[in-house]
């Protein structure tokens, strides 16, 4: 394959992987397009870029997932590339042919591979030809309840029902009786119809007690496909990642081996180019430990940083240069794992009430920093979260030499975010990471469920909070203006002196 | 000059002295607390330990985060009673902005505590909204389709 010119990148997505794609398309020394909805339009992403293009009125469907508007916002902003981030229209086709067919480099994967992965039940065809061991499971070209309970009788429970052309865990049920099955598949076929337009339903043996185990590849337009090690993602709530490390506690170094060669085969084995994640479930222990390939992200994933801090590579820039047909400049034996990285990601979300979506101003944003310590982020102070897209607000990185020192780091940085106005799960994070069982690395996919109510237990009002209210309150009752924001903001002194302030 | 504070959180209430020196008392034990700039105050005990704390809004809907945990609080230093709590968190309003994609009920029809009266879909996942106790429904205010924020009265029921 010949070498692609890019000179200007569009990333077709907002947030903090909007963000991060920006700044790494600009320490390449590429232009950067931003595109906006009506929501954003004066967000971070929008920001950060060089310019700026409106798609649309908020709704997403209107805006981030107008494939029409995104490639004329290319054109009009004379992108040659565009950046799918993560979610929208990343695991797309239909999107990766159109920015084909406009004449524009997709950095990502080939339309062709995206479809042939999109589909869970196809791509598990695919790997268990090609050796890859997958987790006993049943499709069905009859999608009639008849026909899935046949097969869901002969699996037998557990199991779990998921869309076809699913993923992020969205609409998966869980089935423990098979009675359950009349109620459980139309519902799953209506979540899988509303997220992903096709209703199409696959069952799967459900592995109690699995870990979820990926791999980070990355493979140029040569077919040179290497892995990056695992990541651990077995901290998560009805399938949605909340805490991910790497390298994992459970991966002795001949599963590492093991895992990433089958990862590797995975990729090669559908012609696989640019960055993507092979993922596993993992069963039992030690060297004996079995894993079973679960799908293939065809993009960028949430979690990528941990991998990056650990390996040294910025995954991003390995994007960028992989689209414009340069080679991977390493060989697998020349990528290593260092110490240990941690991510936990802040949501705006209310643990207290099921973890409900919160939306509203960030009246204090503040973040942490500090040696081994990055915060990957797609909001300010000042600005206010929607109710339009995914409620996640950053995402917090920290390395250390040893897992001790990089939970330390996260737990220590944690207790130095300041974020207000909305409710976010950042106290629910440090209580996972000071869980016995997370600290022992002795968790399992049922973790976060299993322990939810000690992990959401609210704190008492302490003292010291209470004082500081107080005095806040009195400061700004006493003030000319009575009670109220505009009489709260005079009773910091420093406040005014921070113009001079460096 | 004296000021009394009541701080609440819903589940507990501190009634706070507040001297003008920045000295402040919670059930006889004495605080003091000094601007840190940029919107935190330190907050020291009598031995000595100090921790600082961010706060930010209006007094009657306070938001204050140290340690990494943030707690809403009402600090009431005026005469007026705050407001209610929030209605609709175990009523039958819709909890978060979300589309509705059932209604199980219908005007007239008995329904027991707990009974599924509503799905609503939002960020891609369905919630199912129950009946908060058993009675006679008397008014669906919503239907499928309906575009529904936080607070939507969704469902009546006589009880």
């Amino acid at each position: 394959m010949g070498r692609e010119v890019i000179r200007r990148v569009l990333i077709a997505n907002r947030g903090e992987i909007a963000v991060r794609v920006i700044r790494a398309c600009r320490a390449a020394g590429l232009g950067t397009v931003a595109v906006y909805s009506d929501a954003d339009a004066d967000a971070p992403h929008v920001m950060a870029a060089d310019r700026a293009v409106r798609l649309g009125p908020p709704p997403a469907i209107e805006s981030y997932l107008n494939v029409g508007a995104l490639i004329d916002a290319a054109r009009s902003s004379g992108a040659d590339a565009v950046h799918p981030g993560y979610g929208f229209l990343s695991e797309r086709a239909h999107f990766a042919q159109a920015v084909e067919d406009a004449g524009l480099v997709f950095i990502g994967p080939s339309a062709d591979a995206i479809t042939r992965l999109g589909s869970k039940t196809g791509a598990r065809r695919l790997m268990e030809a090609a050796g890859v061991p997958v987790v006993p499971g049943a499709t069905s070209d009859d999608q009639s309840d008849a026909a899935l309970m046949a097969a869901a009788t002969a699996l037998g429970v557990p199991l779990l029902i998921k869309p076809a052309s699913g993923g992020g865990g969205i609409g998966m049920k869980t089935v423990r009786s098979l009675d359950d099955l009349a109620t459980l598949l139309p519902q799953a076929r209506r979540e899988a119809q509303a997220a992903f337009g096709n209703p199409t339903l696959y069952l799967e043996r459900l592995v109690e007690r699995p870990r979820h185990i990926e791999v980070q590849i990355l493979a140029d337009a040569d077919g040179r496909t290497v892995h990056l090690f695992e990541r651990e993602c077995s901290a998560q709530r009805r399938h949605q990642k909340v805490v991910e490390e790497t390298p994992s506690p459970a991966v002795t170094p001949a599963v590492r081996a093991r895992i990433g060669a089958a990862a590797v085969r995975a990729a090669e084995t559908v012609g696989y180019r640019n960055a993507g994640t092979v993922e596993f479930l993992l069963e039992g222990d030690g060297d004996d430990a079995r894993f079973y390939f679960l799908e293939i992200n065809t993009r960028l994933q949430v979690e990528h940083p941990i991998t990056e801090c650990v390996v040294g590579v910025d995954l991003v820039r390995a994007q960028l240069a992989i689209a414009a047909g340069q080679p991977l400049p390493w060989r697998q034996e020349q990528l290593t794992q260092r110490g240990h990285a941690v991510e936990c990601r802040i949501y705006a979300e209310d643990p207290g009430q099921d973890f409900l979506p919160q939306a509203g101003p960030l009246l204090r944003y503040r973040e942490p920093s500090g040696p081994g310590v990055r915060v990957d982020s797609g909001v300010v102070e000042g600005g206010a979260v929607s109710v339009y897209y995914d409620p996640l607000l950053a995402k917090l990185i920290t390395w250390g030499e040893s897992r001790t020192e990089s939970l330390a780091r996260a737990s220590e940085a944690l207790s130095r975010f300041e974020i207000l106005g909305l409710r976010t799960n950042v106290a629910f994070c440090a209580a996972i990471l000071r869980h016995p069982d997370f600290v022992a690395g002795r968790i399992d996919t049922g973790f976060l469920t299993r322990e939810l109510a000690t992990l959401t237990a609210r704190p008492a009002l302490a003292p010291e909070v209470a004082a500081a209210a107080a005095w806040h309150a009195a400061q700004g009752a006493a003030g000319p203006q009575g009670a109220g924001p505009a009489a709260t903001a005079m009773a910091d002194p420093f406040d005014t002196l921070r113009g001079w302030r460096s | 000059m004296n000021r009394r504070v009541r701080v609440s959180t819903g589940d507990v209430e501190h009634d706070v002295d507040v001297a003008a020196d920045g000295l402040v008392t919670i059930d006889g034990t004495p605080y003091r607390v000094a601007a840190a700039g940029a919107g935190r105050y330190r907050v020291t005990a009598a031995d000595g330990t100090a921790s600082l704390v961010a706060v930010a809004g209006p007094p009657h809907a306070l938001w204050t985060v140290t340690g990494g945990q943030a707690v809403e609080v009402v600090a009431d230093g005026s005469p007026h009673r705050r407001s209610a709590p929030r209605a609709g968190e175990t009523g039958m309003t819709a909890p978060m902005p979300a589309t509705v994609v059932r209604v199980a009920v219908a005007v007239g029809d008995r329904v027991d505590a707990g009974a599924a009266v509503v799905a609503l879909e939002a960020m891609k996942m369905e919630l199912t909204i129950r009946a908060a106790k058993a009675g006679v429904v008397r008014a669906v205010h919503c239907a499928v389709g309906d575009l529904v924020t936080p607070g939507t009265p969704l469902v009546e029921i006589d009880g």
